[in-house]
C-alpha cells in the first residue's frame, strides 16, 4: 500500500491492522502522521470548554411550548398593507375554529392533574391494517410525571422535582432495584397541549370546528402539509378534550394512526409518585 | 424515542443524556460558548419538533448529531461574515497559546473536513456512523478525516504552535523531514 492509503486508514481506524503496523515499522513519514493524528485527537478532545449555562434547558422548554406566531407577526409587520389582508388571513387560518382550539389549549394549561392513555399501531407511522395497541399511560401532577409502558417502550418510570433539579427513577431488572439519577437545574415539564400535539402547534395551517352532538364539539387541527391532522373530542362544558385521534391521509382517505384518552382533574393516588411503586408486583 | 411520543420523559431524559455531549460538540464546531449554547438549543428544539419522524433506523445519538450538523451548516451560512472578522482579529494576536492555536487550526478547516474530523476523532463515531450522519459515502468520510489531519498539521507547523511540537528527525528519518 502507498503511504497515502496507509494514512487514510490511520486517520479513521481505532485499531490498526497488521499491514499498517508493519508499514509503520519501516516508514518514518507515516509514523509521524500517526503520532500527530493521536496528538490532535487528544488535544482537541481536551480543549477546556466552558460549562453550558443551565438557561439552555429552560430556553428549550420555553421554545418548545411556545406556538409559532410567524403568520401573526408577518401580518402585523405589514399593517400598512390593509385590513383586508388580515381578514383574508383570519379566514385562511380558521377564525372561529382556531379560537375554539386556542380556548381548549388554554384550559389544558390550567388542569391540576392528568391521566392520559396512548394507543398506537405497531410499527410507527404505519397506517395500514392492524389494531391500535395501548402503548403507555401517563399521569401528571405539578412537578411530577409517572409513565407506565412496556419495557420496549421505555418501561415504568417516574420523574419528580427535587431541590433545583429532577430526580429520575426506574426499576432495574438486573439489580432488581429501583435505580435513580439526578439532573441539576432542570424542572419537570408542565402538562400542555403542545406535549400531545406539538407538530400541529408548530405548523397549524387549518382548523375546523363543529358540534358533534349536544355533549361534544369536534375540533380538527390540520398540519401545514395537509397530510396529517388531530381530531379532539371536546366537552363544551369544560372546553377540555376527553379523547383525540391522530390521523394520516393516504390515497385521499384519513386513517387513524394513534389515539389518546384523557382524564383531567381527578385525584391520582399518592403511591403513583412514590418510587417504591415501580417495583413489579408478583 | 421509539414512537412519536408525547412524553415528558423524552425531553428530560434526552437532555440529561445528550445535553452536555452535544454542547461540547457544538462548542468545538463554533469555538464560542454563546453560539454553542444557541446551537445546542436549536438541536433539541428540532429534535423535539421532529420526534414523530424519528423511525428508529438510526440510534438516537446518531440522529441528534445529524440534526447538529444540519443546524451547524445553517449557522455557518448565517454567520460567515462575523466569523471571518473574528478569525482575523484572533490571528493578529501575538503569543498564541496552544488552545488558541488548536481552535484556530480547527477553524481554518473547511466545514466538511472539520465535521468528519470531529465526529471520528473526537466524538469517536466509526467512519460508517459518521458517514450516516454526514450523508456521505464511508470512503469520502475517511478521506475527509485524512485531509483534515493533513491540513491541521500544515496549519500548526506554519505557526509552530503546539507546545513541544517539533519535527525532530532521527537518523533513520533523515531526508523525509521536509515532506512532513
Amino acid at each position: 500500500m502507498h503511504c497515502e492509503q496507509i494514512q487514510i486508514q490511520i486517520s479513521s481506524a481505532n485499531v490498526l491492522d497488521a499491514q499498517v503496523e508493519e508499514h509503520l515499522q519501516s516508514c518514518a513519514n507515516c509514523r509521524e502522521f500517526h503520532r500527530f493524528s493521536n496528538e490532535m485527537m487528544s488535544k482537541v478532545g481536551n480543549i477546556d470548554i466552558p460549562a453550558m449555562s443551565p438557561r439552555v434547558y429552560e430556553q428549550v422548554k420555553a421554545r418548545r411550548s411556545k406556538p409559532r406566531t410567524k403568520v401573526v407577526e408577518f401580518g402585523l409587520g405589514l399593517a400598512s398593507v390593509s385590513l383586508a389582508v388580515l381578514v383574508i388571513g383570519a379566514m385562511l387560518s380558521g377564525g372561529k375554529a382556531e379560537a375554539a382550539y386556542r380556548q381548549m389549549r388554554t384550559q389544558m394549561t390550567k388542569v391540576t392533574s392528568v391521566h392520559m392513555t396512548i394507543y398506537w399501531r405497531p410499527g410507527q407511522g404505519n397506517v395500514e391494517d392492524g389494531p391500535l395497541q395501548r402503548i403507555y399511560d401517563l399521569w401528571w401532577q405539578p412537578s411530577a410525571w409517572r409513565e407506565k409502558a412496556s419495557r420496549r417502550e421505555g418501561g415504568d418510570r417516574l420523574q419528580v422535582a427535587e431541590g433545583t433539579g429532577i430526580k429520575f427513577y426506574r426499576y432495574d431488572e438486573t439489580s432488581k432495584k429501583v435505580e435513580s439519577s439526578e439532573e441539576a437545574n432542570m424542572n419537570p415539564s408542565d402538562f400542555s397541549l403542545e406535549m400531545v400535539a406539538k407538530q400541529y402547534m408548530d405548523t397549524p395551517a387549518k382548523f375546523e370546528e363543529s358540534p358533534l352532538d349536544d355533549k361534544t364539539n369536534l375540533i380538527i387541527a390540520i398540519n401545514k402539509g395537509g397530510w396529517s391532522r388531530m381530531k379532539f373530542y371536546v366537552d363544551p362544558s369544560t372546553n377540555l378534550p376527553y379523547k383525540a385521534d391522530k390521523e394520516y391521509q393516504t390515497n385521499g382517505t384519513w386513517k387513524i394512526s394513534g389515539h389518546f384518552d384523557f382524564e383531567f382533574n381527578r385525584p391520582i393516588p399518592k403511591s403513583m409518585f412514590d418510587p417504591s411503586d415501580l417495583v413489579p408486583r408478583p | 424515542m421509539k414512537n412519536p411520543r408525547s412524553s415528558p420523559f423524552e425531553f428530560a431524559e434526552l437532555y440529561a443524556e445528550y445535553g452536555q455531549t452535544l454542547y461540547r460538540f457544538c462548542y468545538r464546531l463554533t469555538g464560542n460558548r454563546t453560539e454553542a449554547e444557541d446551537l445546542t438549543q436549536d438541536v433539541f428544539v428540532v429534535a423535539l419538533r421532529d420526534a414523530h419522524r424519528f423511525r428508529g433506523e438510526a440510534n438516537v445519538r446518531t440522529w441528534l448529531y445529524q440534526i447538529a450538523i444540519y443546524q451547524a451548516r445553517s449557522w455557518r451560512a448565517k454567520r460567515r461574515r462575523e466569523r471571518t472578522i473574528r478569525t482575523e482579529q484572533a490571528t493578529s494576536t501575538s503569543g498564541m497559546e496552544t488552545r488558541l492555536a488548536i481552535e484556530q487550526a480547527l477553524d481554518s478547516l473547511p466545514p466538511k473536513l472539520k465535521h468528519a474530523f470531529l465526529l471520528v476523532k473526537v466524538e469517536q463515531f466509526t467512519s460508517l456512523e459518521a458517514a450516516d450522519i454526514l450523508k456521505l459515502p464511508e470512503g469520502t468520510v475517511k478521506f475527509h478525516v485524512y485531509e483534515a489531519i493533513k491540513q491541521l498539521k500544515a496549519f500548526l507547523e506554519d505557526r509552530n504552535a503546539i507546545e513541544g511540537y517539533e519535527i525532530a528527525p532521527t537518523q533513520s528519518d533523515a531526508g523525509v523531514t521536509n515532506a512532513l
